[in-house]
């Protein structure tokens, strides 16, 4: 057996990742018992039977040791997870809050979060002064460019705004 | 003579400013992610109502295909497509700008857009009556095949798993079909959710699987977006003629592709890109850069959604039928002007339809000097901006462009959830392009399929629907040289070699 071939077998994920689309194809399979017409079914069922198939061949692979590409779980190790958590959540809650206190305010205030999400370098005076500064330019800026030029009705919020 | 003085008309300075004006405007819009060559085309629409029909649509032609290029700098610079027909742009353009060579790769991709386009506005000007036919020829499993052969590049792009790749791609075939059925109108896959009833809209799923892995890598750690080179290198423009030399049959080929796959109503840009990758690699000698940096997938890409601009007008302007989305909004533009397009079009009132052509000339020439300097402006911002601005500025642009496309902001979540997904499938072999793959041909795939198969039920000939036309046979073939093809002539060149080391021995 090769180091790779070990390597291969020893990698759990690629069994886990399987049972997960089987699953999904699960899914899918049982919400097509739901629809009236035939040609709302027929693609959706033959597509999840499919991967079903492949999921069950993935972990054929898996059990004779031909997984060549296992991707890098591991490589979040030496990486910020917290970053990434917090870049996911600041645009999500961004999504969320835009219906309640209007795109430009939800929209400064991800662009805050993300950019002290995404600072790694000192706060000099310089970048103290000029990074908010830039950031409310491109905000103010691209918030102009969509709802005045091209016309998008952007969400304007519905809470009271103390200003 | 007459074709003298619609090529003056064309060049008239109102007509020359338009034109700039359109590519420059087009190009801009289109590098934003959410802003599509549609979007750009309706946007600006209102302004040509008060024109003369042909400059009219010199303006919305040159805004047209200033998108389509604009798309492949966000492709290139920050691996999101500004628009779906830069899709497969990403594959290589995005590896190229890492390895410090983003410089090369939009002065290629600007190249390419200028070939692409020139060659569709010349099959517009020469052979647009005929093969507006070829438009009529495709049925329903036509599009189905099409759409096959689309996905055959999953095997291309499957990164050496290609039980992951197929599996990625059945993802996506599956996300295409939520929300509700466009045949029967049932409401699929939603479990219940409002949020999912409308479907996952596709721009901003490509957003979403682009995009969002990236910024979450980004954000990971202190390192610089794209490798940066000491010394500035300019546009190397020198470098991408000679790689545009060397590749001039592989652009040419893509444009054809581009052109003949614009004809085809509803299939547009990304198919075309994706075709035409599809088979620069597959003729290609360094088939195993493709995905890792090679010049050739760029230019096949480029050269290929470009020209379906051109190939696009040939459906909407001989028949009326819209050869790609933009095309029906320009359809609907020239309605309101009062301009009956059709076959009598091109003889009846040749002078707009000439002065247009001759004017979508004049706007991909002028595509060259503008792409060159917007490209080198936005190449120069993207290594030049720190990454605490970078980040928040492109996360921001996803969030406002993914909003603007259908004023949701399910579809904003949706954006971002699926990105993550994406970033976490990335993790496990799982890469974001077969599922993007699946995403966007899947509602062709399925039109095509369901009607086939209800002809073919109807008629009681499944077998000779699905494999018996002509045009559907060409296309299988295609398909079964795409996706075996390399391994069958691998397995004869490792049946060669030893054949020659005994020899040698």
């Amino acid at each position: 057996m090769t180091t790779d071939t070990k390597k291969a077998s020893r990698d759990i994920s690629s069994p886990i990742m399987a049972a997960l689309f089987i699953a999904i194809g699960a899914l899918v399979i049982w919400d097509t018992t739901f629809y009236t017409d035939a040609d709302s079914y027929v693609f959706p069922r033959t597509i999840a039977s499919v991967m079903i198939g492949l999921s069950l061949l993935l972990t054929i692979q898996w059990l004779l040791g031909w997984s060549p590409s296992a991707g890098d779980p591991g490589a979040t190790v030496d990486k910020s997870v917290p970053r990434r958590l917090m870049l996911v959540a600041a645009m999500i809650a961004t999504a969320l809050a835009m219906p309640y206190v209007g795109f430009l305010i939800a929209g400064m205030a991800a662009f805050v979060i993300i950019m002290l999400t995404a600072m790694y370098d000192p706060w000099t005076p310089y970048r103290l002064a000029v990074y908010p500064i830039a950031g409310i330019i491109i905000v103010v800026g691209f918030y102009l460019l969509f709802a005045q030029v091209l016309q998008v009705p952007l969400p304007e919020g519905k809470l009271p705004l103390p200003f | 003579m007459a074709a003298f003085e619609n090529l003056i008309a064309a060049m008239s300075p109102m007509n020359f400013l338009l034109a700039l004006g359109g590519v420059i405007a087009g190009t801009v819009i289109g590098s934003l992610p959410g802003l599509t060559a549609t979007m750009a085309v309706a946007v600006l629409v209102p302004i040509t109502f008060s024109m003369e029909p042909a400059s009219a649509l010199i303006l919305m032609g040159a805004i047209y295909t200033g998108a389509i290029y604009g798309g492949a700098y966000s492709a290139i610079l920050l691996n999101t497509p500004g628009t779906p027909s830069a899709i497969a742009t990403t594959f290589d353009g995005y590896p190229m700008a890492k390895r410090g060579d983003g410089d090369l790769a939009v002065t290629l991709a600007c190249i390419a857009s200028v070939v692409g386009g020139l060659v569709g506005a010349a099959f517009l000007l020469i052979l647009a009556p005929p093969l507006a036919g070829v438009a009529l020829a495709f049925g329903p499993v036509e599009y189905f095949w099409l759409a096959v052969f689309g996905l055959s590049l999953i095997a291309a792009l499957s990164e050496g798993n290609l039980v992951k790749a197929l599996m990625g791609g059945c993802l996506g075939l599956l996300l295409s079909a939520i929300g509700v059925a466009e045949v029967s109108a049932d409401i699929r896959l939603t479990f219940g959710s409002q949020v999912l009833v409308g479907g996952i809209e596709t721009v901003s799923a490509l957003i979403g699987l682009y995009c969002v892995p990236v910024l979450i890598d980004l954000v990971a750690t202190p390192d610089k977006h794209l490798k940066v080179t000491t010394e500035s290198k300019g546009l190397r423009l020198k470098e991408a003629m000679h790689y545009s030399w060397r590749g001039k049959f592989n652009l040419i080929r893509s444009s054809v592709v581009g052109t003949l796959v614009g004809i085809l109503p509803g299939a547009g840009g990304s198919i075309a890109g994706l075709v035409a990758y599809s088979e620069a690699r597959r003729t290609a000698k360094n088939q195993e850069e493709f995905g890792k940096g090679a010049p050739e997938g760029i230019q096949a890409t480029e050269s290929a959604n470009n020209a379906t601009v051109g190939g696009g007008f040939i459906p909407t302007l001989v028949l009326g039928i819209p050869g790609t989305p933009p095309d029906a909004v320009i359809l609907g533009a020239l309605l309101v002007q009062g301009v009956k397009v059709g076959p009598n079009l091109f003889t009846s009132e040749s002078s707009i339809v000439y002065t247009f052509i001759y004017g979508l000339f004049i706007a991909t020439i002028l595509m060259l000097p503008t792409g060159l300097i917007i490209g080198r402006y936005a190449y120069r911002s993207i290594i030049a901006i720190p990454k605490a601005l970078l980040v928040p500025t492109v996360a921001f642009m996803t969030l406002i462009g993914t909003y603007a496309i259908r004023n949701s902001v399910s579809d904003v979540v949706i954006m971002v959830v699926l990105g993550t997904i994406g970033w976490v499938l990335g993790r496990f072999g799982f890469s974001a392009s077969p599922i993007v793959l699946g995403l966007i041909l899947g509602s062709i795939a399925e039109q095509g399929f369901v009607q086939a198969w209800t002809i073919g039920a109807a008629t009681e000939n499944l077998t000779g629907m699905f494999f018996g036309r002509p045009i559907s046979l060409a296309i299988i073939a295609m398909i079964v040289i795409s996706l075996f093809g390399p391994s069958i002539v691998r397995l004869f060149s490792r049946q060669k070699t030893p054949a020659t080391g005994e020899d040698h021995q």
